[in-house]
């Protein structure tokens, strides 16, 4: 390829794309490159026209908040600022100074350590610094639960070596980091509150779990207190999810689909509330994908008609409930698709993301057709597009087609076609009639 | 944006403002280099998210050695489409996009966005990796041609010649769409 052309597309680029300078005013400064390089300087032009899409300002929210509270628990550990204060400088003093002490060992070494071993208040002493250093309330809160997490751990431990009078020293902190979670918690926003949430709810799950293993293997002496904070540790973790707002809806969504002309699919849509709390509807979205032989999914865009005219916004389905939604859609036919998906996604007041499900389905087809077959038949013209659909029957039309009369619609063609391998039919000759 | 050296040094020191300010300055060239790449709205929504936490994981790792931030943020990109693609491979999941909601602003306006885009995706699938990252960053994310270079380890003049390639091959492939049917 030519080096200079390179370079004077690249200038052109950067003057008319970059810059909004006029195409034909540089165009007109370079007229022996003129030909090849205006049609390239028209696709850079629509290139970056077509790319620029704008991002929601919700999203651009919703993921700085995200990347604002990753900052603030990992951004700060590296350097010390001048202005924190005072008790921060000496607890970080005192670590530091313990780290000089030949202490760094130490503290690797405490992370396994339990309540009564020489190394556990270094592991406490720990947990403090960290709380220190985090500073959102989400962080916290996360951070609290992850304690929780640590003294279950502890509980399993001592339960094993039958030390009862720990275990509910144990669970008496157990019971006060929920309860700082459940503080850092109340000021935090919605979201924050839904993954906190999730989080207490998976992490009840394994340290439940956890426990009720080591009961079945704690001596005896063990076995009594150890039951006790299982029932406590249980009532503290449904406390404070219950003190983050309450259950949210939960929505089972179930689509059928099916073919029933090469333009036409029809369906039921189930949604069924599994929540304890009612589920309003407050957005739906259906989409038809389709694929060709060897291509990869594309959207259908030509869609006519995509009609559920009863499930729409505002719709309330009660708890223990389902319900049932016909829908049916019209699109311009595929006849090059060979498989098509239906998808659909139902967004709920209160959860954020979807409800979704897709179904696959075989495109329609006209049955007893043989590749390289002729095929002839006349009716009304229905549709003009890149396919034809005359009689209900779509054809493909090429530049090829030889068409007599005027293209329109609602006249009465004769179509000879030939069928294709794929048992699509690809037009040879259409005559119209007045 | 405001000299962008001393932003990210004070980002790497801990200012959470200097951070945000980078944030607000590359999160649409992040956001529309990532739809071109995937395809899907939603795709390029978790993944513009997962390329401000790792950038902010690698944060003390960067040094200015000649190389542009946007170069580095750029690569932390690329290796998140290179990711997605992976994983995608052992999925059947379809792309599921959004769909176009009124209000304020005009909806057929927004609707020929939308197919414009979903055009210019189809379309540069069938280009090759290199040409379509050219396309991505220099159209969609808007860098120089010294930026793509960078972040694409090759050199300028390489660059201008898949600049070039990339365009006329996106040109064949539009055209000959057009002339399908």
């Amino acid at each position: 390829m030519d080096k200079r052309f390179e370079d004077l597309l690249e200038e052109g680029i950067e003057r008319v794309v970059v810059k909004g300078e006029n195409l034909e005013e540089f165009l007109a400064l370079h007229p022996g490159e003129m030909r090849e390089l205006g049609p390239l300087l028209e696709m850079a032009l629509a290139a970056a026209r077509a790319s620029q899409v704008e991002p929601s300002p919700e999203l651009k929210a919703r993921l700085r908040y995200r990347v604002q509270a990753a900052f603030q628990d990992k951004g700060r550990k590296r350097l010390l600022p001048l202005a924190w204060p005072r008790r921060l400088v000496a607890v970080v003093a005192a670590v530091l100074l313990f780290f000089l002490a030949g202490g760094g060992t130490a503290l690797a070494l405490s992370a396994d350590s339990v309540p009564g071993e020489v190394l556990y208040p270094v592991k406490i002493a720990k947990e403090r610094i960290q709380q220190a250093f985090t500073l959102s309330k989400g962080a916290k809160a996360r951070l609290q639960v992850k304690f929780a997490e640590k003294r279950v751990n502890e509980i399993a431990k001592v339960a094993q070596r039958g030390r009862g009078e720990k275990v509910k020293q144990l669970s008496e902190k157990v019971a006060q980091h929920l309860e700082k979670a459940q503080q850092a918690v109340r000021s935090e926003v919605a979201k924050a509150k839904e993954e906190i949430k999730a989080l207490l709810e998976e992490e009840a799950q394994k340290h439940l779990a956890l426990l009720q293993g080591v009961l079945e293997e704690a001596p005896e002496e063990a076995k009594l207190p150890l039951r006790r904070a299982i029932e406590r540790s249980k009532g503290d973790y449904e406390g404070t999810i219950r003190a983050l707002g309450g259950p949210l809806p939960s929505l089972r969504l179930q689509m059928a689909a099916q073919a029933i002309a090469p333009d036409t699919i029809v369906g039921l849509i189930i949604l069924a509330n599994e929540g304890e709390v009612p589920a309003v509807i407050e957005g739906v979205e259906d989409l038809l994908f389709w694929k060709g032989e060897g291509e990869e999914w594309q959207q259908a865009r030509e869609v006519i008609l995509s009609s559920t005219p009863a499930l729409k916004e505002g719709i309330r389905i009660p708890p223990g409930k389902a319900v049932k939604f016909e829908y049916k859609v019209i699109f311009t036919p595929l006849p090059q698709a060979r498989e098509l998906k239906k998808a659909i996604a139902v967004k709920v007041a209160g959860r954020e993301g979807v409800f979704r499900d897709v179904v696959n389905l075989r495109p329609y087809a006209d049955k007893g057709l043989v590749p390289g077959e002729k095929v002839e038949f006349r009716g009304v013209i229905e549709s003009i597009n890149r396919h034809w659909i005359v009689e209900g029957r779509p054809v493909l039309v090429t530049k090829d087609t030889l068409i007599e009369g005027k293209p329109k619609r609602n006249l009465i063609a004769e179509v000879k076609a030939e069928v294709r391998p794929d048992g699509s039919l690809i037009a040879k000759k259409i005559k119209i009639e007045d | 944006m405001q000299d962008e050296k001393a932003l990210v040094e004070q980002a790497q020191a801990g200012n959470s403002t200097a951070f945000a300010t980078l944030y607000e300055g590359y999160f649409d060239k992040i956001y529309r280099y990532l739809l071109l790449r995937v395809g899907s709205k939603t795709e390029a929504e978790d993944l513009t998210g997962q390329v401000f936490l790792k950038a902010l994981e690698a944060l003390p790792s960067f040094r200015w050695r000649g190389a542009p931030f946007a170069s580095w943020l750029f690569r932390i990109a690329h290796n998140q489409v290179v990711d997605h693609w992976r994983k995608a491979s052992k999925r059947t999941t379809l792309p599921l996009d959004n769909s176009i909601r009124g209000g304020e602003v005009d909806p057929a306006a927004i609707v020929e966005q939308k197919l414009r885009i979903e055009e210019l995706v189809a379309s540069v699938r069938d280009l090759t990796e290199a040409q379509r990252q050219v396309i991505a960053l220099r159209f969609a994310a808007g860098l120089s041609i010294a930026e793509v270079a960078k972040a694409m380890g090759k050199k300028e003049g390489a660059v201008k010649a898949l600049q070039h390639s990339a365009l006329r091959a996106l040109r064949r492939i539009l055209l000959r769409s057009e002339g399908d049917g």
